[in-house]
């Protein structure tokens, strides 16, 4: 079942011809069905053309059947085949014409190739047939929005509002209607509405926090960009059961990465492994997966697990360097330095602007009493992550290792900001460096405000270990 | 006499512009693709071998300047090269070089191009990424710097035709994943510093395996990858520069940098600097004025797009398209996203206008890269080309070879209200479907219109001559400055005419996508060809005037030469 390239032309084999042309048994139909797609099923990997091909041979079976045709989009929709999912869909909506279902998907799909005209009559077409369906309201009024018809997408948003006054993001969606049309004092009004429905709401307070700015209220503006970045992505759920069964279609191993990856990303690290493992399971080459692995079970302690999967990932690929800082992380915390930085170099000969790898090998180095060592790596780090404090941190400490106190006060004085939790420890530092420096008013200055900012974080131990030193400078200060 | 000359050519193409059906019919063209006619026979490299390193379907750029001062437009190609030796083929480095075409125009009369890269010296090996063009050394010629993934280069035009390598005794190379670069005296001592954008922590060795979404193998997204920050370079005057990144704040904020462009956006007087990133906010650089800058991009509100979500920034242009005497801002965005037209309010505060310009909608299937506002038709509003071509497998195109590719785009500005595209009416040369990176504007062959270089990965330069012989009038202007860089950059240049709102340009060789273009500052001026007076506002903020000039020429300014006049802004 291969691509045979004939010229510029490529035909497919019997099984993949899903131009549809043998289906249009009809010619009534074949006048008013869309055609379906040629796809170059052989470029899909295993598990998915498996799936595709089961699909289109049900579609094959009965090619009037609205559903054998729509589940194919279905599938193709899953897979962000928008385009070809598209036309299923209308070729499904085209069979049976009274169908939410169809209509809304050809809706959904029309919108995200940015045809928002079809969309709209998609949207408008599916809920004629049934218009309890919220999601489709939306995204009617998303579609109007982007075509500019202000108008009429708040006329949408509002008859929403009137049966679901809870829902967030018809309010946003009003909002924007009235800020295109220039009316910001109303489009803020909305906002705020959908910021109060849902504090999260990250495109809310962005909208509202422009308004704001373009009212010239500056301080309510800034107050809600400082929202805004706290939860950029937060958008309202909606509950669309059509849509996540489209998401319920994809199985394949790096569909279950993917979810992986999600739920590693919100903390969610059992879960994270077995689908890692699921996608093991269906893919045991599949590399991202063996260097996930490695990460969560070192982040769990389990060092066999971790091992094991990083034996794996480097039988595959010996040149990821991840994989090669991640078992160092490993190593280190067993306490294996030597060979932790034996793998930290190799993460920096695969890539030079590995700033974690560069910041720990220069600690290991340090430890080892290399300090000329320790700082270039310290600097490497630095250079490809200018913001690394805790590397800025490192360097501060072992350039008062060398002997070079002003060095070491400027480095540390370039990570006083933001101010945090580990502000009071890096002024501790500073002012350390400046009582080698000699500057012991600087330094005194430096050690009373990291007691005082350790104090009001509740950083009890930090605030100890500083007093002793205080006073210390105190007496150094007035010998007396 | 030539205007008259030109008015039958427009009568027949007027209807163009207001009935699709008869440019349908292909009677006109907009443009002419003149490259290989000219003897610009250039195609790019990219080296893939089937492991989709990211740097392979990213380049390349090309520089359009006059590099031995003849008074025509020269071309500099980058190249890419070899990625994998063991994988590669094995012709010669050599057969991967970059190229400098020499624009033979002047004198001989005709658009003829004769690659002279031996006998200048700008045979760059490396694996190419773009190229910024300035006269750091105040010297009276153009330099320039290309970037590459891996080291960079310095070219000190040495003003015989030759250039010099001159990157370590200047101090501006950067070992790192280097794309767009611009020159810019942001310090205002009279001569040009360095901004040099970088890209992501990507090393052949590091590759990792990317699907696209059914999981075909395909290039990654650059969030792989950890960003990489920016480089400023001060220049000391010397000969030297400076790395002052840290110093002057640059490096407080970073993200997957592409695009860069260099403008006074806040109407201070003191260029800023903004950067288009990939997947990242993009960041707007304030001019403290003492030195430092201060990222400013989310409240400005050029750093996302109007729902606040980040876009895959790649190109970026900056010019007053509305002109409303202030400097706007367009940013080349990923398939699916649509290009973002941030409008300035006047105070350097911008509003997403994509919508009402429609620009997001027409540009919501592209993968951006390449793009400028440039006077396609001289009426003094400006005109818009974008390059294009997406970075991932096009579903339409799955199982074909390279499907990446897609058409690029031209917009009619109509009358600073509207962007409306014209492609399907420009001609063959915007029917080509091409996995297009870079554009470089300028007037190429000196007939008073701008035209369009335009490069393509892993395909040929293409040349697209403006065709459109419009009735309109024109100005193309270049300065000299004696006490400010010798080219001007960074100055603003007016046009005042009776009864007519001032139509203000910047000089300036950043923007796009990887480019240089033309720093003759070129000016539609409509039908109306008689002009009140020019007016320069120079980087070190002077001002001047100039009275007696007329339309469709080319004029050299030089400081000092004219009447003090004082900036309004």
């Amino acid at each position: 079942m291969t691509l045979i390239k004939s010229g510029s032309m490529f035909h497919l084999r019997p099984a993949y011809l899903l131009t549809i042309a043998a289906l249009l048994v009809s010619p009534a139909w074949a006048s008013q069905l869309p055609r379906l797609p040629p796809l170059a099923l052989e470029k899909f990997p295993p598990a998915v053309r498996l799936k595709a091909d089961e699909l289109y041979k049900q579609v094959q079976k009965d090619p009037k059947n609205p559903d054998a045709v729509g589940q194919l989009g279905m599938f193709l929709h899953a897979y962000e085949q928008y385009q070809f999912a598209g036309i299923c869909y209308e070729r499904a909506a085209t069979l049976k014409a009274d169908s939410f279902q169809w209509a809304y998907y050809l809706g959904t799909a029309h919108a995200r190739l940015g045809e928002h005209r079809q969309a709209v009559e998609s949207f408008r077409k599916a809920l004629s047939s049934d218009p309890r369906y919220l999601p489709a309201w939306l995204d009617l009024a998303e579609s109007l929005l982007k075509l500019g018809q202000l108008e009429e997408s708040g006329a949408v948003c509002r008859e929403i509002l009137k049966q679901y006054p809870e829902a967030a993001a018809a309010h946003y969606g009003l909002g924007r209607a009235k800020a295109g049309r220039g009316d910001l004092r109303g489009a803020v009004e909305d906002y705020l509405q959908a910021c109060k429905l849902l504090p999260g709401f990250g495109a809310a307070h962005y909208a509202l926090a422009l308004a704001y700015r373009d009212l010239g209220d500056s301080s309510n503006a800034k107050e809600h960009f400082s929202l805004y970045e706290r939860d950029k992505l937060g958008w309202p759920s909606v509950e669309n059961p059509l849509l996540d069964a489209i998401q319920q279609l994809k199985g394949g191993p790096l569909d279950y990465l993917k979810r992986a990856i999600q739920l590693a990303g919100e903390g969610r690290y059992e879960e994270s492994i077995r689908e890692h493992k699921k996608a093991l399971e269906m893919d045991p080459k599949l590399l991202q997966a063996h260097v996930n692995l490695l990460n969560l079970y070192a982040r769990q302690g389990n060092l066999e697990e971790a091992e094991k999967h990083y034996r794996a990932a480097m039988e595959i690929n010996p040149n990821r360097a991840e994989v090669h800082y991640d078992y160092g992380l490993l190593l280190l915390n067993r306490g294996r330095d030597s060979e932790a930085a034996g793998a930290f170099e190799r993460a920096v000969q695969i890539n030079p602007f590995f700033s974690h790898a560069h910041n720990n090998l220069g600690f290991i180095l340090e430890r080892q009493g290399r300090l000329k060592d320790a700082i270039e790596h310290y600097r490497s780090a630095i250079e490809n992550d200018p913001n690394y404090r805790l590397a800025r941190f490192n360097l501060g400490r072992a350039l008062v290792g060398s002997g070079k106190n002003q060095e070491a006060i400027e480095e540390f004085s370039k990570i006083l900001t933001p101010e945090d939790e580990d502000t009071p420890r890096f002024m501790y530092a500073l002012a350390a460096a400046y009582v080698r420096a000699g500057d012991l008013e600087k330094a005194f200055a430096y050690t009373k405000e990291a007691r005082r900012r350790a104090e009001a974080l509740g950083q009890t131990a930090l605030a100890a270990a500083i007093e002793k030193d205080l006073k210390k400078l105190e007496q150094a200060r007035n010998p007396r | 006499m030539k205007a008259q000359l030109l008015v039958l050519p427009f009568l027949l193409f007027l209807p163009v512009l207001n009935s699709q059906t008869t440019v349908s019919k292909g009677k006109t063209e907009l443009f002419k693709e003149a490259a290989a006619e000219t003897g610009l026979s250039f195609r790019h490299f990219n080296g893939s071998t089937g492991q989709y390193y990211l740097c392979e379907i990213m380049g390349a750029g090309a520089a359009l300047f006059d590099y031995d001062g003849d008074g025509d437009l020269d071309v500099y190609l980058i190249q890419g090269g070899v990625l994998d030796r063991k994988a590669g083929p094995s012709k010669s480095p050599r057969q991967f070089s970059a190229r400098l075409f020499r624009n033979e125009l002047k004198p001989k009369g005709r658009l003829q191009f004769t690659d002279v890269t031996a006998q200048a010296g700008v045979g760059h090996q490396g694996y190419g990424m773009g190229a910024a063009v300035g006269d750091y050394d105040n010297d009276g010629d153009l330099d320039m710097y290309v970037t590459s993934f891996g080291s960079n280069v310095l070219y000190r035009n040495n003003g015989d035709g030759t250039f010099t390598d001159v990157t370590r005794q200047a101090g501006v190379d950067d070992a790192r994943w280097s794309t767009s670069a611009a020159f810019l005296d942001y310090d205002r001592d009279g001569d040009l510093d360095l901004f040099v954008t970088n890209y992501i922590a990507f090393t052949v060795a590091n590759n990792k395996v990317c699907h696209d979404p059914v999981g075909e193998r395909d290039y990654c997204r650059p969030s792989a990858y950890a960003p990489v920050p920016a480089r400023l370079f001060r220049n000391e005057g010397n000969g030297k520069f400076v790395d002052v990144t840290e110093a002057a704040g640059i490096s407080k904020a970073y993200g997957p940098g592409l695009g860069v462009v260099c403008a006074d956006f806040n109407g201070d007087g003191w260029v800023d600097i903004y950067v288009a990133n990939d997947g990242a906010a993009n960041l707007l650089w304030i001019n403290k004025g003492n030195g430092a800058f201060e990222e400013s991009g989310l409240l400005s509100g050029a750093a996302y797009a109007d729902d606040g979500v980040a876009r895959a920034g790649m190109g970026v242009a900056a010019e007053d398209f509305d002109n409303d005497s202030d400097e706007d801002l367009l940013v080349s965005n990923l398939r699916r996203e649509g290009a973002t037209l941030f409008r300035n309010g006047g105070n350097g505060l911008f509003s997403d206008a994509s919508a009402q310009f429609g620009l997001g909608r027409a540009t919501f299937l592209y993968t951006g890269f390449g793009l400028g506002w440039f006077d396609l038709d001289n009426d003094g509003y400006l005109d818009l080309f974008a390059a294009n071509g997406t970075v991932n497998i096009l579903e339409e195109l799955r199982g074909t070879p390279f499907p990446y590719h897609q058409k690029n785009q031209l917009f009619l500005n109509v009358a600073g209200q509207e962007f409306r595209e014209i492609t399907d009416q420009a001609g063959p040369p915007l029917k080509l479907s091409e996995v297009s990176r870079g554009a470089a504007f300028g007037d190429i062959d000196n007939d008073g219109d701008v035209d369009v270089l335009v490069t393509n990965n892993n395909g040929p330069a293409r040349l697209l001559l403006n065709q459109l012989k419009s009735p309109n009038h024109w100005l193309s202007i270049r300065l000299e400055g004696v006490k400010d860089n010798r080219f001007g950059i960074g100055a603003r240049v007016g046009v005042l005419r009776h009864g007519q709102k001032i139509i203000w340009r910047r000089v300036h060789t950043d923007g796009s996508y990887l480019c240089a273009s033309d720093v003759r500052v070129h000016f539609g001026l409509g039908r109306d060809s008689s002009l009140e007076a020019v007016i320069v506002q120079w980087p070190n903020g002077e001002g001047e005037m100039w009275t007696g000039i007329g339309a469709d020429k080319f004029v050299t300014l030089r400081q000092n030469s004219g009447k003090p006049w004082k900036p309004s802004r």
